[in-house]
């Protein structure tokens, strides 16, 4: 098995203010060139857990757990800061809201030099800098590179920014690509697109990926292993092609059959009942127990197993549902 | 391109509405000029003759073409105190004033900028709250008792700086091409009078700059929280941006329009507030003047006073506009 090149274990994640645990005891390492999705209802800590373990969180913080990038373990001492100097250059980060993320008074062209003056040292102002820019502009497929370096971001559309944000990701040449959730905020066919420009910009350029999504449908059909929050907890992990054809965690199961898709009629797709249980629940019993149809007693006292930081499947099922890997 | 005209446009329409105010203003509370101009043991022939010449008899719209039409030309009427023709007196006056407005608005805006940057950046910490305490006080004292206080204390008792007046006596004699003393003495290469204009401006500016300043911090620091809150930082950060390139790069430029706003429309308001300070500091300048006016009762000079602060203000706010409108991303597109 391959080296990991990003992996966390047992990762708990507490607000500063009043030290109330979010994210409990996950674990899951990427491999490189890995596509690997997390998905999570709104709520389920999957956006505090990967802003946090980056050091972009400031309310929050690692209260345990071992993160390792690239070989390297990051030290407990000064988390944050160390995990913020893998930014820029080895890690890449695509924010969440592309009509937001590009800084509205500095031209295109300059937010992409900026990277590459960040990553790579190369001087703002030289030809070659924006040479380089302007070619990975290109390379996200926005019309008319050259043009686009003088301009400004809201002269573009919300799948094109979210293009010009995935260009400063990949002017940087990272190692790992963190998204997060970055086409919620675009129609659904914007949405394959940049979902579909950024599987294939990593595939070429040999990046791991990490996708952040709400859409379980999404992340199936693009990344190779998906990882599911809820409440939190880690409860699966899970290889894409295993949905909807094994047996796979209640939770998995249950959010898969939300989706809508041809072979099912109405009748087919079942809401889950109950309401979602919010990041925060703590490690002692299965967060989804309220809502799980195969739910036991057990469910509900006994502590959610751990992943470890291992590649391949996980199921944190209390019932061993979906751990036959 | 058309902003810039619209903007211009705007503020044309401003100055008429303030002419029409200010007209309305003399017409209901001078009372009829043309008995004030004729002398109590006047006759009634010569009342008339009098208001016939003045253009008393014509309709009013047809008196407010003359008013505006004196204005443009710089005749802003005769004060009645002074018998000086109230554009001169104000010529006298404003410099003065508008060095202390000036340096009261520079300390405000040396004070504002950093302070809310930084108390945007680390909100909610000890170093917030100590700043918000200091800025509450600031904002909670009258100007005068700031005032007060600053001439007894640090003129009166340490003499570090003078109690009052706009230059010592020993430079009583100076003049210069402008009426800002600031700038004619730096024209004129005078170290010595610069150096004295200064320090007779600190106390007082100061003293008039804390409640704005006050305002400022608070202003700036609701607008920078709202930058640090946007996606655009969180990928400044993932770009491997320290903390001063996100603050000054990003953030600042950001920022600031919505502040400089604010600091805008401060500039008129100060001048507005000048009076206290002036007084209590034994300075010339427009405020002193118009309580002067006030309590003579020259209904003209307080009127053109009115309107003069008025202008400031409006020109401050277009320059301001301006200015954002250079800044922003529209602009540098257009140009």
């Amino acid at each position: 098995m391959t080296e990991a090149l990003f992996a966390m274990d047992d990762v708990t994640v507490a607000l500063r203010s009043n030290g109330r645990k979010m994210v409990t005891g996950v674990g899951l390492s990427v491999k490189p060139g890995e596509a690997f999705g997390v998905v999570g209802e709104s709520g389920s800590g999957k956006t505090l857990l990967t802003r946090t373990v980056f050091g972009l969180q400031d309310d929050a913080e690692l209260v345990s757990g071992r993160v390792r990038f690239d070989g390297q373990l990051l030290p407990e001492q000064g988390y944050a800061r160390a995990a913020r100097k893998l930014l820029g250059g080895r890690i890449g980060f695509v924010p969440q809201d592309p009509f937001s993320s590009l800084n509205p008074t500095m031209r295109v062209g300059k937010q992409i030099t900026e990277a590459l003056y960040l990553a790579r040292g190369m001087p703002m102002g030289a030809q070659r800098t924006k040479a380089r820019a302007i070619e990975v502009l290109g390379e996200v497929g926005i019309p008319e590179p050259e043009l686009a370096f003088n301009q400004f971001p809201d002269q573009f559309s919300g799948g094109m920014r979210q293009r010009i944000v995935f260009a400063i990701a990949l002017a940087q040449e990272p190692k790992l690509l963190i998204a997060d959730e970055p086409t919620t905020a675009l129609d659904a066919i914007t949405q394959r697109r940049v979902i579909e420009l950024m599987l294939g910009r990593c595939r070429s350029h040999g990046m791991a990926l990490i996708l952040i999504s709400h859409n379980l449908e999404l992340l199936r059909q693009s990344v190779d292993r998906i990882a599911v929050l809820y409440g939190g907890q880690l409860h699966n992990i899970t290889h894409a092609d295993d949905i909807g054809s094994r047996t796979v965690h209640p939770y998995t199961e249950a959010l898969f059959e939300c989706i809508p898709s041809k072979e099912k009629t109405l009748a087919d797709i079942r809401a889950i009942p109950g309401e979602p249980v919010g990041a925060g629940f703590g490690t002692k019993g299965c967060a989804f127990a309220s809502r799980c149809r195969y739910a036991e007693p057990i469910c509900r006292e006994t502590q959610l197993p751990l992943n470890g930081d291992q590649p391949g499947r996980f199921s944190a099922c209390l019932l061993g549902r979906g751990a036959d890997a | 391109m058309s902003y810039v005209v619209q903007r211009i446009a705007f503020s044309i329409l401003s100055l008429f509405i303030l002419l029409f105010v200010t007209f309305l203003l003399s017409q209901v509370v001078a009372g009829d000029p043309a008995l004030i101009a004729a002398g109590p043991n006047a006759g009634a022939a010569k009342i008339a003759e009098l208001r016939q010449q003045m253009g008393l008899d014509q309709p009013i719209f047809v008196q407010f073409g003359i008013y505006v039409g004196n204005i443009l030309q710089g005749n802003l009427g005769t004060s009645w105190f002074t018998q000086q023709p109230i554009a001169r007196d104000l010529m006298r006056e404003l410099p003065p004033s508008l060095e202390l407005v000036f340096l009261a608005m520079l300390i405000n805006l040396a004070v504002s900028m950093p302070m809310g940057l930084l108390t945007a950046r680390f909100a909610h910490t000890k170093f917030d709250d100590a700043v918000r305490l200091v800025v509450l006080a600031g904002a909670g004292l009258p100007v005068f008792w700031i005032a007060i206080i600053l001439q007894q204390v640090v003129a009166g008792n340490w003499g570090i700086l003078p109690i009052a007046g706009r230059l010592s006596f020993s430079n009583r004699d100076f003049s210069g091409a402008t009426g800002f003393y600031l700038l004619d003495s730096l024209m004129q290469g005078n170290l010595n009078v610069f150096i004295d204009t200064l320090a007779h401006l600190a106390l007082p500016a100061f003293a008039l700059s804390l409640l704005f300043t006050a305002v400022g911090v608070r202003i700036t620091r609701t607008s920078m929280i709202n930058e640090f809150r946007k996606d655009y930082v969180t990928l400044a950060r993932a770009k491997g941006a320290g903390e001063g390139r996100v603050m000054f790069r990003h953030v600042f430029a950001n920022g600031a329009t919505p502040a400089l706003t604010v600091f805008g429309m401060q500039f008129g308001w100060m001048l507005g507030a000048t009076v206290l300070v002036e007084e209590i500091f034994g300075r010339p300048g427009i405020g002193r003047y118009a309580i002067k006016a006030v309590t003579q009762s020259d209904i003209h000079a307080v009127v053109a006073v009115v309107f003069v602060v008025g202008v400031v203000f409006l020109i401050a706010n277009l320059i301001v506009d301006m200015l954002v409108y250079a800044l922003s991303p529209r602009k540098q597109r257009a140009g």
